[in-house]
């Protein structure tokens, strides 16, 4: 069998043998919507709160009242009753508790120092620290009205006030790349490295398991197996729908949904080729090495989650043990996913994108050398093993 | 033999049979139940302490003033701040496009004199929002320096004003925010993210081991032999076959809680043992979706491609991430039927908010339903369909 011939059989069974079609071609195409369905509201915001007035005086009314003016904070519950509110928290019902003490409006008043309580489940961090930056919005301004009153009170002008706002240093944030700062927008360009990485793995393993496990080797495991340019020509199967895929979710979706891609255009083209390269290369190697048994969706699905946090993307790099650095350098979604970023998302430059596309070639060669390696063990075993039957015979 | 004893020993015959089939393979003893622990321990060590510390952030001071530098010095003394100089905000925001930083802060030129003229110094900071959950916390660290700076020019003001160092205190107290974040006061990211990342990992391994163990049969074509351990009984060579691998699974969430409220030091605010019961629960669960999957998926490779579609992408949904308060109704309705979801919101009622038995209802009723519906539904099309295969294997037997 000549690698042409390899490549467009094994094209046409990645596009129809039920054992791997479901996963090359239907799979990204669900995930491309299933997976954005949760980030679709891009700000985490109308986090369920409980408020507990025990004051009840026109100051604390008019702090709730700021409070619900507040979209971080939905507030579904005012009460004084205290247990209330910590037994809907405990049930699940609301996220955070905000407690206004007793005689809030009178020390407020009198200058003596108070406190505004808010209880938050520490568990959802996100959802605690919306809330949190929700409550002091109107705490601050409300701090600011009682030391702008006590100044006022000690004969300060109101020129002077407004001077003194001003001295004090300003903060301007300016959201690069993601301007809405959209939960989206952040985490589907970077989990869908990995879902390529995955769905493409897992792919050619199946693929290969239903060549091992038919009654009759096909003659296209045995070309692959038998010849390293026959199965450079199966890679380039996978090769083709990875990119083909990666293309498709930076193209449209990423258009449809919103999302910014293709910033530079030529360093993400050559990003998304390298990483298509890299995981082929992957997929080829644990296909030959799970193929003849019945778990590599359970050997590669497992990676994924680790995977997009290794990647340092969510968690810092410089934060993660050297040794678990080392780990994540091993899969072509490290660099992949910190490239295509780049390069798509931030405009990096072909230049500047450069060292990722350089590991992920060198662990394309790497595994792909591997691959050719454990091909020629499996032909020679199977050699053997035949010879072994004309033997007996 | 009495009906029911029969059944039990038909459970107990299906339950060894499993055993010693489980424990002859290898590969599946390493895929389906080492490899989950193993993954478990890497996203433990990965976090490493859990708390962002000098991480890479450029620095561009164009003013170079006796202001340029208190800030500098108060934002050099933040933990979680790894200052690096540029010498312009080109060069800073090219290493931030690369990578290299997390985020720019910029002293612009003219800084001191605005401030002192009351036209307003302004410091601007960008983050790399592709990386949102470093660049947000480096806007958080970043603000919380600039508030303490604000503060004490403000207590300087007092000062002059004649409040006296109690009274400048005093004042600058009078409306102070006091907050709580239960069970993760310092937002360590090792609690928040082992807390739900490993849950998700022993729920996607428990999947793997449930679907391999009910196709092992299809594969091996030993389903006749499978149901014959049993005497013939489906429900009981199904409870036989799933309990040990059901075993297997509550102890590695035991584990679990052991490495995360003992070893962690993360202690739970409630009981062990409900956390551990709603762990129980939520693997019973997924027991009872992956009856239902092989029940109706038409090939066994497409059941393990179902069973993965559902139990992998669940995270998400759980509301870890961005929180379910601020999905929409259709996301939250289908959250409902991931037993993860419940799980985790089992787990934050117990562990953080120490919530008993009476205040998790609601959680124990979802998951309870979460493995009956499935298990009544699933059940007539997995025993039609084995049922199939037996007849089959018996027809082809010599």
């Amino acid at each position: 069998m000549t690698p042409a011939r390899c490549f467009a059989t094994a094209f046409r069974q990645c596009c129809t043998n039920m054992a791997c079609a479901p996963l090359f071609m239907a799979a990204i195409v669900l995930y491309a919507a299933y997976y954005c369905w949760p980030y679709m509201a891009q700000l985490p915001d109308h986090i369920h709160c409980a408020i507990v007035d025990g004051d009840g005086s026109p100051l604390s009314r008019e702090l709730v009242m700021e409070f619900r003016a507040t979209p971080d904070l939905n507030i579904l519950q005012v009460t004084e009753n205290r247990q209330e509110a910590i037994l809907a928290m405990k049930r699940a019902e609301v996220s955070a508790i905000l407690e206004i003490p007793p005689h809030f409006g009178r020390d407020v008043a009198a200058a003596v120092p108070t406190a505004i309580t808010l209880t938050a489940d520490g568990a959802y961090l996100v959802g605690g620290r919306i809330s949190t930056a929700g409550a002091s919005g109107p705490l601050a301004a409300a701090a600011s009205r009682a030391v702008a009153a006590w100044l006022r009170a000690q004969g300060a002008s109101a020129s002077e006030l407004a001077r003194m706002e001003m001295q004090a240093p300003a903060l301007v944030t300016v959201a690069a790349y993601n301007t809405i700062s959209g939960y989206l927008n952040f985490a589907v360009p970077i989990v869908f490295v990995i879902v390529f990485q995955t769905l493409m793995c897992a792919g050619m393993g199946m693929l290969f398991n239903a060549w091992y496990m038919s009654a009759e080797r096909p003659a296209v495991l045995a070309a692959a197996l038998g010849s390293p340019l026959c199965l450079f020509a199966v890679q380039m199967t996978v090769f083709f729908l990875c990119l083909f895929w990666t293309l498709f979710i930076e193209g449209p979706v990423f258009y449809l949904q919103g999302i910014n891609s293709f910033q530079n255009i030529p360093a993400t083209l050559g990003m998304c080729a390298a990483f298509s390269l890299a995981v082929s290369s992957l997929a080829c190697l644990l296909s030959l090495l799970l193929g003849p048994t019945h778990f590599v969706m359970q050997a590669v699905v497992l990676s994924a989650l680790p995977c997009v946090f290794i990647s340092g993307n969510l968690w810092p790099t410089q934060n993660i043990p050297f040794f678990f650095q080392c780990l994540g350098w091993l899969f072509p979604s490290t660099p992949g996913s910190y490239g295509i970023i780049r390069a798509s998302q931030c405009g990096a430059n072909v230049a500047e994108a450069a060292p990722y596309m350089a590991h992920l070639l060198l662990l394309a060669v790497v595994y792909f050398l591997l691959a050719c390696l454990e091909a020629r063990r499996q032909a020679r075993r199977a050699a053997g093993a035949e010879q072994g039957t004309a033997h007996a015979a | 033999m009495s009906a029911p004893r029969r059944w039990f020993a038909g459970v107990f015959g299906s339950m060894v049979r499993e055993c010693r089939e489980w424990a002859g393979n290898a590969r599946e003893v390493i895929f389906c139940n080492i490899m989950p622990l193993v993954w478990m321990l890497i996203v433990w060590g990965l976090l490493g302490q859990g708390i962002m510390t000098r991480v890479p952030v450029a620095l561009v001071d164009e003013d170079k003033s006796s202001a340029s530098r208190e800030v500098i010095r108060a934002l050099d003394a933040n933990r979680a701040l790894g200052l690096e100089s540029y010498e312009n905000s080109i060069g800073a925001l090219a290493a931030m496009r690369q990578g290299a930083v997390y985020g720019v802060i910029v002293i612009p030129a003219g800084y001191m004199r605005d401030a002192l003229t009351g036209a307003g110094g302004t410091v601007v900071i960008h983050t790399d929002e592709n990386r949102y959950a470093v660049g947000g916390t480096f806007a958080i660290e970043t603000a919380e320096v600039m508030d303490g700076l604000s503060q004490e020019r403000t207590a300087q003001k007092l000062l002059q004003a004649g409040a006296g160092a109690t009274g400048a205190e005093r004042i600058l107290s009078l409306v102070h925010p006091d907050f709580y974040r239960l069970a993760n006061m310092g937002s360590s990211f090792l609690i928040f993210l082992s807390s739900t990342l490993i849950p998700g990992l022993i729920i996607i391994g428990a999947t793997f081991a449930f679907m391999t163990a009910i196709l092992r049969e299809i594969w091996n074509r030993s389903v006749a032999a499978w149901l014959a351990s049993a005497g013939g009984s489906f429900g009981a060579a199904l409870v036989g076959k799933l309990t040990p691998h059901y075993v297997y699974y509550c102890l590695v969430i035991l584990f679990y809680i052991a490495l995360f409220s003992g070893y962690g030091g993360f202690a739970p605010a409630g009981s062990v043992i409900t956390w551990f019961f709603c762990g129980a629960a939520a693997v019973a669960a997924i027991a009872a979706m992956c009856v239902l999957i092989t029940g109706i998926a038409p090939t066994w490779r497409l059941a393990l491609v179902i069973s993965v579609g559902y139990a992998a992408p669940a995270l998400p949904f759980s509301g870890f991430s961005i929180p379910l308060d601020s999905m929409d109704a259709g996301v939250r309705f289908y959250a409902d039927f991931l037993p993860l979801t419940w799980y985790i919101r089992g787990q934050s009622q117990v562990w953080a908010l120490g919530a008993g038995l009476d205040e998790l209802g609601t959680t124990f009723l979802a998951l309870g339903l979460l493995f009956v519906v499935p298990l009544i539904i699933g059940l007539p099309f997995f025993r039609r369909k084995y049922g199939r295969f037996a007849a089959s294997e018996e027809a082809a037997r010599p």
